[in-house]
């Protein structure tokens, strides 16, 4: 012993004679404390050893983690899921970090009492402050790191709140993100502060508080008589310091392994089905900011903020009574109670407080799809400016349309509705004015809460869901709609629809409206009189209809001059001419792939709009026209308008002479042009197109004979198809292939691709879901342009790549989602498809038999009413269908099938393989019926009512006597998984939420609680499997593996085993039907009927609960050394 | 050594602080224990991970002659932690029958070069060192410590898929990377 205290001392003094290290120890460790060491002053040690595992865990998760929008979420789950105990190093970071903020808290409370504040001790409280709000700031800036949902929609709010800062909030905003969009820049600067600077800094004003503390001690007990005896740092405090830390360090690991930090998926900023919450530290911030509203949003989003910062800094300099007792204090403590009673009092109600912006939606609803609270914030900080200068239309972004449904903290009307009201005059309105005003607001709610994704509307849409240009001939009811929208699974509890929950009241009922009267919207709504190829207005109404648009017409402060024409021109020739043309017809390259024709701005009428009116819509946008607001300055708008105007006629010229007749080289648009002519023709038989094309002919123009295949009912204008005569579509008019200057500039013969690509890209057109927006080839949604004749536009490869890749890089205003799944092999595969739409026609069975193409003889088709009713029931078409009252409702009703304009081609089509005519369908193909029986069928379906009573008597034939028996134990279907596991298999998923869902979502079909025992006639098992207990294939022990047995079933759905199940699994995931989140959710709470625990999942190293063990074990070990060690000193003491 | 400055000296005062400092190192020791631990375990477990095996469909095989040395490539999804690429493999297959194949890494045992075909001689050769291999994969010359290494593969419907590894290069055994 004494020789290696001699050694120690030999080393100690070689340093002590290079290195003050006695000093540094003595500053460090001796310290007198007044009145003795106290577990009163263990909360600034424990905020230091908070920091401490701040910095060590977050140095660590340096190691895994990357700033990058498309890797952090990832990196942050790789630590979690496959790191050896990454899982709590992420877990201790988090915990760290809340505890770090509560403690703060405790700690400046606890000085607060002391009057720790006072002279000479004000510095020392000054830096804590400081650290206070960096604290927050930490908290801020690391939420947004992992690039989760949660963190992006936190990014976005505090950005935007910092917008809203007067005079340097468009600064500040800009500078946070790094640009004008919540991107890449802003996680490089958010990762940038949070661990550079901010721990920098924290660092420097910690030695500032230490030194500050060191120098002036203790304040000790406000009693002097207390304040007599002493104690030390150095053992006496550290002791009670560092049981505190014990204390701590078994909590965080218990929280850390028990609560797995949230993390919400990765971002998606066009997932409307999220709405974030604000974390704690900030919920009394968001209530207070509830309280603001209108211009008086800054007072809660800049001026409360900075009051709490001054008052807290004032502090010491308003109380400057040198009286340390708290009892004599009374009124530095009722303000201090009352600050905490505050702030503790706004976090409650914020923390329970149902987010007032779903007061339109009921309760029970609410409760299904908890509508996040921080949503709310966003209108009133992001968009201050807007909604304060003038009221607009909201930008038709998609962010917009994310937020302003879950915008409002209160009940108020749509912000829709509160422009037109105020536009409006305050006369009396008649009810025809307020109903078109609300059927137009349901119009473009339904464009902005992207129904028209999935559905057709008036012939524009999507097709996953069902045509709903005839609900009111359909026969439903305002309130049924109502709950369709809102709640869709109450009636379907199989439906892929989300439920809009997010609507208001009014909201929801304008779409209703617009869904009962879709003529009145047409009528008056302004946009259609923009448009070019319309009949042209009169042009006195036109001040009135831009009056109605836009309350307040700025005059032009740019005078018409040479100098600012050419500035015009320029900017038109960047700007304008891609769609509007270089004489402004609309003849642009790339007006051929709007679904709108580009507005001809050589109309003589163009010269009736105001300026004001124009400026407007160069600022705002319209449609598919992006906004200029940003990209523009105020002049170089004012500088186009000028330019723009000398493209049509003045009205002096137009007295003088007629105007010129100007050509209209409109887009074909050949999707939705009218049939001109129809024939009794029977189709003739396709014939394949050999590939490469022979003939140098552009490939868009397609041979007659093949068009006709996939001309028939989709393309017709479905007034057209009320009789049960065939009719053929002649082919799409295409631009005559004479069109020199475009086609010129095609950059890829067609003649060079080859047709394995042509396949490949078609295939990919579906699968990567280009389809659900934009038409090829007679199918598609209509959401994006149609992309029938890319060729022609003049685009080259570079340039759709980075469309796909990076769409808002072309158009900042782009609602496309960008792809960065697609390999450079299948871009161009992709792309050759798009040069070359036409080049390799898949080969399709000939759809129909031309002998049966006319019109059967009466009786023959009231017979086959008979048998096509039987087959309704028997094909199992009545278990998804309803017809006349009767059957299922997971597909559309099938009553109105003739008013809706089907003709028994499409029916029959549709029936054999409806991928045909929607590719992501849900409905399966029945292939097994024979021709007679087809048309049996659709001689039903066009006449329900004539069938109804053979209906009736079939289904009462085949009423099961008894619900099949229940399989005992449930075996693996052997339906084949279609697809591999989503993202939802790595999240964390909530069992509570999940039970919610599936309830909605899957309870009808595999029973509550997952019990099963519902009929699936036609399936082998003969009924849809119980989950709980889950087939025995499925089960796994291991979280990951259960998830990833599960995940694909509810991804790509699945069809049961059997020769002609009546119930299918929907997919719930490539549809996008459930987030990966919900599906995470579902799937964590199916695995805990089967008692699993999913938050199992994502702990590799060592099992959460044994940590925990072990934790505690080895610090009960070091309690009982130290009884040890206590009762031996005892001992030593008695001897 | 700090305590000479303290102004008492009382023995029972002395007795306590000792026991405070044996005390804060005994609670030192679980603290550490718990912190260092995972620390330790994040930083050191995750170098053993192994990348994860999955057989790539592997097209050129049906087409392939029998008994003649083939360079088929095929795409895999390469998972680099968090990172998946896609990626483009090449291996030299024989194909026996319609059944039965051996395919070899294109890589050389021996540095890790990338070694050739040559027909005439019927021979493997490796450009860098001159490595040799018979059309077996057998060691004829030059300085490859070991033979041609083998990847696992199977047949199904006609079609090949190969399960794509690498093995240590310069030594005599084959062992996986």
């Amino acid at each position: 012993m004494n020789a290696t205290d001699k050694k120690q001392n030999r080393i100690s003094q070689w340093i002590e004679d290079r290195w003050p290290l006695k000093a540094v120890v003595r500053w460090g460790t001796v310290e007198e404390i007044p009145g003795g060491a106290s577990f009163a002053y263990v909360l600034g040690s424990a905020t230091l050893f908070l920091f401490g595992v701040l910095v060590v865990t977050g140095v660590w998760q340096l190691l895994y983690y990357v700033p990058t929008v498309d890797h952090a979420y990832d990196s942050v789950m790789f630590l979690r899921l496959h790191v050896p105990l990454g899982w709590l190093i992420h877990g201790l970071h988090y915990w760290a970090a809340q505890g770090f903020i509560v403690v703060m808290g405790l700690h400046l409370a606890r000085v607060y009492i002391w009057a720790a504040y006072k002279q000479p001790r004000q510095l020392t409280w000054l830096a804590g402050v400081v650290l206070l709000l960096l604290g927050a700031a930490f908290i801020f800036t690391g939420a947004i790191l992992p690039w989760d949902t949660l963190g992006y929609w936190a990014g976005e709010v505090g950005t935007s709140m910092a917008g809203t800062v007067p005079f340097i909030g468009t600064f500040l905003k800009l500078l946070m993100r790094g640009g004008a969009t919540m991107d890449q820049l802003t996680l490089s600067r958010a990762f940038f502060v949070h661990v550079a600077i901010l721990p920098g800094l924290t660092v420097f004003l910690i030695v500032v508080h230490l030194v500050a503390f060191r120098q002036f001690g203790s304040v000790g007990p406000w009693n002097p008589a207390k304040r007599q005896r002493t104690g030390w740092f150095w053992p006496d405090q550290t002791f009670k310091d560092l049981m505190v830390v014990c204390l701590l360090t078994v909590g965080l690991v218990c929280l850390s392994a028990l609560v797995p930090a949230p993390i919400t998926g990765p971002a998606d900023p066009l997932d409307n089905s999220y709405a974030p919450k604000p974390e704690w530290n900030f919920l009394f911030l968001y209530e207070a900011l509830k309280a603001f509203k209108g211009p008086w949003e800054r007072v809660g989003t800049v001026a409360i903020p900075l009051l709490l910062v001054v008052l807290l800094f004032a502090v010491p300099f308003i109380d400057r009574n040198p009286e340390a007792n708290p009892f004599k204090r009374p009124i530095a403590m009722l303000a201090g109670l009352l600050f905490v009673g505050v702030i503790l009092a706004l976090t409650i109600i914020g923390y329970y407080s149902n987010p007032g912006a779903i007061a339109g939606a009921s309760k029970a609803v609410s409760k299904a799809r908890p509508v996040l609270l921080l949503a709310s914030l966003v209108p009133m900080a992001g968009f201050a400016e807007v909604s304060g200068a003038s009221p607009v239309d909201p930008p038709a972004t998609p962010r917009t349309a994310v937020e302003a449904p879950a915008a409002r903290p209160e009940p108020m009307p749509s912000m829709a509705a509160a422009d037109t009201a105020s536009v409006k005059p305050a006369a009396p309105i008649p009810m025809a004015t307020v109903l078109a005003a609300n059927v137009r607001d349901g119009k473009r709610l339904f464009a902005t809460e992207r129904c028209n994704a999935c559905h057709t509307m008036e012939g524009q849409g999507g097709t996953l869901g069902p045509n709903l240009t005839h609900e009111a001939q359909m026969g439903h009811t305002r309130q049924w709609l109502s709950t369709q929208i809102v709640d869709p699974a109450s009636h379907n509890p199989a439906t892929i629809m989300p439920a809009h929950t997010d609507l208001t009241k009014e909201q929801v009922n304008d779409l209703v409206d617009f869904l009962l009267h879709p003529s009145l919207a047409g009528a008056s709504q302004p946009p259609t009189v923009f448009g070019p190829s319309k009949t042209p207005v009169p042009s006195t109404q036109i001040p009135t209809l831009v009056a109605e648009i836009i309350p307040g017409q700025p005059t032009n402060p740019v005078p018409s001059d040479a100098q600012s024409l050419a500035v015009g021109k320029r900017i038109y020739v960047g700007e304008c001419q891609p769609c509007h043309g270089p004489t402004g017809v609309g003849n642009g390259p790339a007006s051929i792939a709007l679904t709108e024709p580009a507005a001809n701005l050589a109309l003589p009428i163009m010269a009736e709009y105001a300026d004001g009116a124009m400026f407007e819509i160069i600022t705002q946008g319209r449609q598919a026209m992006p906004a200029f607001k940003t990209l523009l300055t105020d002049k170089e708008r004012w500088e186009v308008l000028n330019y723009i105007r000398t493209l049509a006629p003045s009205p002096a010229r137009l007295i003088s002479k007629q105007p010129p007749t100007i050509p209209e080289i409109g887009p074909p648009a050949p999707a939705r042009a009218p049939a001109p002519a129809s024939s009794a023709v029977p189709a003739p038989t396709p014939t394949p197109v050999p590939i490469p094309a022979p003939s140098p002919a552009p490939a868009s123009v397609p041979a007659p004979s093949v068009t006709n295949v996939t001309a028939p009912s989709a393309v017709v204008p479905q007034a057209k198809l009320k009789t049960n005569v065939i009719e053929v579509a002649k082919p799409p008019v295409s631009a005559p292939p004479a069109e020199s200057n475009i086609t010129a500039r095609v950059s890829v013969p067609s003649a060079s691709v080859p047709s394995m690509n042509i396949e490949e890209g078609r295939r990919l057109f579906t699968s990567a879901r280009c389809i659900a927006c934009h038409t090829i080839e007679g199918k598609g949604g209509t959401l994006g342009p149609s992309l029938d004749h890319v060729a022609k536009l003049g685009l080259t490869r570079e340039w759709i790549i980075t469309q796909i890749r990076n769409p808002t890089s072309h158009y900042p205003t782009s609602i496309m989602p960008a792809n960065h799944a697609l390999t450079d092999q299948q871009l161009n595969a992709l792309i050759d498809y798009l040069f070359n739409p036409s080049g390799s026609q898949p080969k399709r069975p000939p759809e129909t038999p031309p002998a049966k193409s006319s019109v059967p003889p009466a009786s023959a088709q009231a017979a086959g009413i008979q048998e096509g009713a039987q087959l309704f029931n028997s094909a199992h078409c009545i278990v998804c269908h309803t017809i006349e009252g009767i059957g299922g409702q997971l597909g559309p009703d099938l009553s109105h099938e003739a008013e809706a304009g089907r003709t028994r081609e499409w029916l029959v089509a549709q029936i054999q393989n409806p991928t045909n005519h929607n590719p992501i369908t849900i409905m399966y193909a029945h292939k097994s019926l024979s021709t007679q029986q087809l048309d049996d069928l659709a001689d039903f379906l066009l006449a329900p009512s004539k069938g109804k009573a053979a209906l009736e008597a079939a289904v009462k034939i085949t009423q099961p006597a008894a619900a099949p028996p229940a399989a005992t134990v449930s075996t693996l279907p052997p339906m084949g998984k279609q697809g591999p596991p989503g993202a939802a298999v790595k999240m964390i998923g909530s069992p509570p939420h999940g039970e919610i869902l599936f309830d909605s979502d899957c309870a009808k079909c595999h029973g509550k609680d997952a019990q099963g025992g519902i009929p699936n006639p036609g399936s082998t098992s003969g009924q849809v499997p119980p989950l709980a207990p889950i087939a025995r294939l499925l089960f796994s022990e291991d979280p990951l593996k259960f998830a990833e047995n599960i995940d694909p079933f509810i991804q790509h759905g699945a069809r049961p085993a059997g020769p002609s199940p009546a119930l299918r699994m929907p997919a719930f995931g490539s549809t996008r039907a459930l987030t990966q989140q919900e599906i995470a959710n579902i799937e964590a709470y199916i695995m805990k009927l089967n008692g699993v625990n999913r938050a199992e999942i994502v702990n590799p190293g060592v099992r959460p609960i044994w940590f925990v063990g072990g934790t505690v074990a080895v610090f009960a070990l070091g309690l009982l050394l130290m009884g040890v060690n206590w009762i031996w000193n005892r001992m030593k003491g008695q001897v | 050594m700090n305590d000479s400055i303290h102004h008492s000296i009382d023995p029972e005062d002395m007795q306590r602080r000792r026991f405070l400092k044996r005390a804060v190192g005994i609670l030192s020791v679980p603290l550490a224990a718990v912190f260092g631990y995972p620390l330790v375990a994040a930083l050191v477990g995750s170098i053993y991970r192994k990348s994860p095996l999955a057989f790539s469909k592997t097209p050129g095989f049906t087409a392939a002659p029998e008994g003649q040395p083939i360079e088929l490539s095929f795409d895999y999804v390469k998972t680099d932690a968090y990172l998946r690429q896609d990626v483009v493999e090449d291996v030299w297959v024989i194909k026996h029958s319609p059944v039965k194949a051996t395919v070899f890494s294109p890589i050389c045992p021996h540095m890790g070069c990338r070694y050739n075909w040559h027909s005439k001689m019927q021979e493997f050769i490796c450009p860098c060192h001159g490595s040799v291999f018979s059309v077996t994969g057998k060691v004829l010359g030059g300085p490859s410590p070991r033979p041609l290494d083998t990847l696992s593969y199977k047949i199904e419907g006609g079609t090949l898929y190969v399960e794509w590894e690498r093995f240590e290069p310069g030594i005599a055994e084959k062992v996986r990377i």
